[in-house]
């Protein structure tokens, strides 16, 4: 675990303060990384699902649209297992048992689950397929989250793919040739023409801007103490939201303070106990 | 919790994206233990609080924290009556 050099305490003057996951510099990046898990979950499984209904209840194919799952759904009971056993169609995952584990089983790498690690630019593989756990969370985020802010926006405030076009390096889709006999190119040009279906509202946009840039400092509780942990290599909330949080956060008083601490680790939360 | 540590959790009100939800039914769960749990544990009982959570929850005990005025100027981020933490541990 890496300490931050940049600890607040008492003592401290501490003019600065919070980055909430909507606000900060981060803010845009996070929406991206969503809408770009949406996008690339949908171009590798599509074949599997043919309604929005079809995972759980849950849409994989948003494209920056509006969508509002249905009332009452589970995560836990409905979206998670039809997730997992659309996912099991091309991966088999190994069991608890088998991995010693009591917690949910890994994931094999497969072609499709491999072409996501790599447009995600998720650098660890290892981290990738542990428990599962970093990729229904990006699930979460990337379909009822970003469903939620949209909403919340009035419209799709993914501004930072107006201009985006998808790539993989050749060694990347020749790894995938050789290792999975999996054509990336089919799923690339599938994702880049659906791109340009992606409407960007500008409302939307200024909207979502006003709330994450707040302009001022938000004033803690007095009292309270905050400890952080987040790991650097975040593909969902890049650590960059983490970064931001002393710019902020406004502690009342000197009984206030924030500490962060950061891991190696890759992932959302993949925060493990070693 | 008679050596004097107590843990509560709860599920919140909205399944999904439950920011709002969950600072309010946090506070809510803070308030119901020292209401009605805390006071059969004894005089002696000191309260502190610590929130922990991770990813949304992390952000729900952010909001949490800040104090609510920033809740009334901020709307869109959540709503919540004032109420105080000790402290909390989040993973962003």
């Amino acid at each position: 675990m890496l300490r931050s050099p940049g600890r607040f305490g008492i003592g401290f003057p501490i003019r600065e303060l919070i980055c909430l996951l909507l606000v900060s510099a981060g803010a845009r990046k996070t929406v991206g990384i969503a809408v770009l898990w949406n996008m690339v979950l949908d171009a590798a499984f599509k074949e599997y699902y043919s309604t929005a209904e079809a995972v759980g209840g849950w849409n994989t194919n948003l494209w920056g649209q509006f969508y509002k799952p249905r009332a009452g759904i589970s995560f836990a009971k409905d979206v998670q297992p039809a997730l997992l056993e659309m996912i099991e169609l091309g991966a088999q995952p190994s069991t608890a048992s088998e991995r010693g584990r009591e917690e949910a089983s890994d994931f094999v790498p497969t072609g499709r689950l491999e072409f996501i690690r790599l447009m995600i630019n998720h650098s660890s593989q290892e981290d990738f397929y542990r428990d599962q756990r970093s990729f229904l969370k990006a699930y979460f985020y990337s379909t009822e989250a970003i469903a939620e802010i949209q909403t919340e926006a009035g419209g799709n405030p993914a501004a930072m793919f107006a201009e985006a076009r998808f790539m993989l390096s050749i060694e990347d889709k020749e790894y995938l040739k050789r290792e999975f006999g999996l054509d990336a190119d089919p799923f690339i040009n599938y994702m880049n023409a659906k791109l340009k279906e992606v409407v960007i509202d500008d409302e939307a946009v200024a909207y979502a801007t006003k709330h994450w840039e707040i302009p001022q400092p938000l004033p803690l509780n007095n009292g309270v103490k905050i400890v952080t942990l987040h790991a650097i290599y975040d593909d969902v909330v890049p650590v960059e939201s983490e970064l931001a949080l002393p710019k902020y956060l406004q502690p009342a008083d000197r009984s206030a303070s924030l500490l962060q601490l950061y891991t190696e680790a890759h992932g959302h939360c993949g925060i493990t106990s070693e | 919790m008679h050596q004097g540590y107590a843990f509560a959790g709860s599920c919140f009100s909205k399944v999904g994206w439950a920011v709002r939800e969950g600072v309010q039914e946090t506070a809510d769960l803070v308030k119901f233990f020292r209401d009605e749990i805390a006071p059969t544990l004894g005089t002696h009982c000191q309260y502190k609080t610590i929130l922990i959570g991770q990813s949304m929850g992390a952000l729900i005990g952010m909001y949490s924290a800040l104090a609510s005025t920033v809740i009334t100027e901020y709307p869109y981020l959540c709503s919540v009556e004032k109420h105080q933490q000790i402290g909390y541990k989040a993973s962003l």
